[in-house]
């Protein structure tokens, strides 16, 4: 029997970037907020300090920042005629779990999308005839337009300290950024990253075969900045421990020192650790919720009742938790019906290798998380789809993001895997390979989507998400056409040899790593049938769940969603303070 | 300077490593003094109990990971440690399933869907080293040894229900871990792999050199806990966190 808690105003699932950010608006606008984070509290210092963090093994290969699959995974099956089976450790993509959750161990890429990304369908009927998009895809238009977002991506770069380049001021193009961006009302905050030689020579071919290259907007800082919150960062080390690490140097934007440290002594802010949410609770009409039912800290159930609550977990288990309370109509293939875990997606990736056989030194080791050198020219519809038979495109860039030891072993697809020659190789390619990454769409489907599983459960005996995912016809097309760009860049890198890897040549796999970029299920939209929630993150049923993250993605974009996600957040919090809070209520589509 | 000079300067030290260097790192409590007296460098065997492995296993892993990553101009993995490594960390929470969902059903499945046997990485290798097909491999020439490698990489022997091929991938992904990784993890000893491919290891802040191309970075590496030069670094902290 849980224990009943006294009541907050606005309780908030999750203690990462959406959930943190809600606090504070939600609190200084005079509402109490209560956090429930289910992992344990970590912050900077003590926890995240180098040299200890700099660890590889520890923190790249054994994940100590990342969740415990021991308690709770996922299941996963490429086709419904297939058997789910459990995630048993992770793999292809790194959930966080802690104060901070995945934004401690983010690498920082910080983008915006194309206002053509967020009217998906309807750019390509209106540009390309209504046959443009094929019948396999479910892709659908956001509901929320690049102009509205536009400030709230703006606020959020300043959050970070955002280094970058702007390609398009007001509406002016400005030469160095990048020439497809959407226009932005102000430059970024601060000086793009240092360039090293890998990235540079990326940049340098790219131009010289048409293409466009920027420096990568980046969330690790370049030089000492306050942000709108009063928190301080400071310049980047290069250090190449980002990914998969907490930054020590505070010189990576995340949600403990950039929000929390700010947020943390406010009479209105709470927050309560290893708390795993069970449930949303609704009232007797399933018109509201009234809280959530949660185990706490030590072990026992508590009801926590609220005014609001606000699902700000990682994407999956926002759909997860969602599934558990009856919040929207869960998603059926067979009859297309039903609204939460539809339109799940990925992120389509491929790498292409370019060899120098000790031609040059790139010193891989001096790195960040967001250092890079982009070409956007083949990103969304940013070039001319006309006969390829695809939607979408992906960004191309070399990202200089580490040279660890154990994740670093670029040798030829003709050397064996391991014995004295493998050692010889990894030798002689470590300092003199460079790699360019597609970072590729991935298109909604109907038989993409997350369900309950009817076998596995997690530690609290509830049953595991279920996640039936293979790349789509369209994207294994865009996949082929844009790596085939990035050979031609290879090749006028003058790389000794270049050898392509596309993750979407075969089915995909849920072991190795290739992003955590895990969208939809809970997507955002104006029709019910088939949005979990309206344009502004609310439920279509309990008028005051408001639904966070890059699940409200309708498909995923050619981008790392950090950027798109938090602008989201802003969106829906302008609207709740400005309209919400006083008059609640189901708001207008 | 040349870093890549001397890269065999030792003997293979399994036990001395780990009561010299490994175990007080990880301990909290033992202070700066304790440390700087137990041997390191060139210390002489200990004839001593280990963490996890019998001695049986121990030869055959030796075995194993050496043709993974055998000696060169640089040492094989089990010159560098590596089997030290895998005796300690087969005994840590890692060793013992954190980090593994364990719950049943156990069904094969395909590929795509990863790990599904239902051993921890200790239980996992205490029945492979066990198995029959393995039995004798230690006496194998080189070539024999390479001979049945293969064919557990390519799934055509199996180690009792454990797949060749799972067995491969794992026992490849554990030893270029412990090779590649910081030495307070019992391999890697000296940091002759970071020495070998030029990696300066954990102490690291390229503010001024990121944008000098083509820089010979020459400089010793330096890991969690120490210095190549003996020169101790951050012990007290390596115990702290999870």
């Amino acid at each position: 029997m849980a224990t009943r808690l006294p009541k907050t105003d606005v309780v908030i699932v999750g203690g990462g970037w959406t959930g943190l950010t809600a606090a504070y608006e939600l609190a200084h606008a005079g509402k109490k907020c209560t956090v429930l984070e289910r992992g344990a509290f970590r912050h900077e210092v003590p926890n995240l300090q180098s040299p200890e963090m700099h660890d590889e093994l520890k923190y790249a290969l054994r994940y100590k920042l990342m969740m415990d699959t021991q308690r709770n995974t996922l299941t996963f099956r490429n086709r419904r005629d297939e058997t789910a089976l459990p995630m048993r450790r992770l793999g292809s993509f790194l959930p966080g779990e802690g104060l901070g959750g995945a934004g401690v161990h983010w690498n920082g890429q910080l983008y915006r999308p194309l206002p053509s990304d967020l009217r998906l369908r309807s750019h390509y009927t209106e540009k390309y005839g209504a046959g443009a998009v094929s019948d396999e895809l479910t892709i659908q238009d956001w509901g929320v337009s690049y102009d509205e977002l536009e400030p709230h991506f703006d606020f959020f770069e300043k959050v970070c300290g955002a280094a970058g380049q702007a390609g398009n001021l007001r509406g002016e193009k400005v030469a160095g950024g990048n020439p497809y961006e959407g226009p932005r009302q102000n430059p970024y905050p601060n000086p793009p990253m240092k360039q090293p030689l890998a990235t540079t020579m990326f940049g340098e071919a790219a131009r010289r075969e048409g293409f466009n290259p920027f420096p990568q907007p980046s969330a690790n800082v370049t030089q000492r900045y306050t942000n709108p919150y009063g928190a301080v960062l400071h310049p980047c080390t290069y250090c190449g421990f980002c990914e998969r690490f907490g930054c020590g140097y505070f010189a990576k934007a995340d949600p403990i020192i950039c929000v929390y440290d700010r947020i943390k002594d406010h009479e209105n802010f709470e927050l309560r650790v290893n708390s795993t949410v069970l449930r949303v609770d609704k009232s007797p009409d399933g018109k509201t919720a009234t809280g959530v039912t949660y185990v706490g800290e030590d072990g026992r159930e508590y009801e926590q009742p609220a005014d609001m609550v606000l699902l700000c977990a990682f994407g999956l288990w926002n759909v997860h938790l969602m599934l558990l309370s009856k919040i929207g109509e869960p998603y059926n293939p067979e009859t297309n019906t039903g609204v939460v875990g539809r339109n799940y997606a990925y992120q389509t990736m491929s790498t292409t290798r370019v060899f120098f056989n000790g031609k040059h030194r790139f010193n891989p080791f001096m790195a960040a998380g967001a250092l890079g050198t982009i070409a956007d020219d083949v990103n969304g519809d940013n070039f001319d789809h006309s006969g390829l038979g695809f939607v979408g495109g992906g960004y191309l860039g070399v990202t200089q993001t580490n040279g660890r030891p154990i994740e670093t072993s670029p040798v030829p697809s003709q050397t064996k895997t391991w014995g004295a020659d493998f050692k010889r190789a990894v030798r002689e390619h470590y300092n003199s390979t460079t790699t360019i990454v597609l970072h590729g769409s991935s298109m909604a489907t109907r038989g993409n989507f997350l369900d309950l599983d009817p076998t596995y459960t997690d530690d609290l005996g509830r049953p595991l998400l279920r996640m039936t995912f293979d790349f789509p016809e369209n994207d294994r097309r865009m996949s082929k056409h844009c790596t085939e760009q990035a050979v031609r860049i290879g090749r006028a890198m003058g790389g000794d040899l270049v050898e392509p890897s596309e993750r979407a040549s075969s089915s995909y796999s849920v072991v190795p790593y290739q992003t955590t970029h895990n969208t939809g299920g809970a997507v955002m939209g104006t029709d019910p049938k088939t949005s979990a929630v309206n344009r502004y993150g609310q439920a279509w049923d309990q008028h005051n769940v408001f639904v966070f993250g890059a699940c409200l993605f309708p498909q995923n974009i050619g981008y790392n969603p950090t950027g798109t996600l938090m602008g989201l957040a802003y969106w829906t919090l302008t609207k709740i303070k400005s309209d919400y809070l006083a008059n609640p209520r189901p708001l207008e589509g | 300077m040349d870093t890549k000079r001397n890269a065999l300067t030792w003997m293979p030290s399994r036990r001395a490593l780990l009561l010299g260097a490994v175990a007080p790192a990880l301990m909290p409590g033992l202070g700066l003094d304790a440390l700087a007296q137990t041997p390191r460098q060139g210390a002489p065997p200990r004839k001593t109990p280990g963490f996890f492995l019998t001695e049986a296993e121990e030869r055959l892993l030796t075995a194993l990971v050496d043709r993974i990553i055998p000696r060169d101009e640089w040492p094989s993995a089990s010159e560098a440690g590596v089997v030290d490594f895998f005796d300690f960390q087969l005994t840590t929470d890692w060793g013992h399933g954190q980090g593994l969902y364990r719950k049943g059903p156990h069904t094969a499945g395909n590929p795509r869907q990863g790990y599904q046997l239902p051993y921890t990485p200790s239980e996992f290798y205490r029945r492979a080293l066990a198995d029959k097909a393995l039995a004798g491999f230690e006496g194998l020439a080189p070539a024999a040894q390479d001979a049945l490698l293969t064919r557990l990489e390519k799934n055509e022997l199996s180690l009792g229900d454990i797949p060749g091929g799972t067995f491969f991938t794992i026992l490849r992904q554990n030893t270029l871990d412990g090779y590649f990784s910081d030495p307070i993890h019992g391999g890697n000893r000296d940091m002759a792999s970071w020495r070998m491919i030029g990696f300066p290891g954990a102490h690291a802040y390229y503010i001024t050199e990121i944008d000098r191309f083509e820089l010979d970075y020459a400089r010793p590496p330096a890991g969690v806990a120490y210095r190549t030069d003996g020169v101790l670094r951050g012990v007290a902290q390596t115990a702290r966190g999870r």
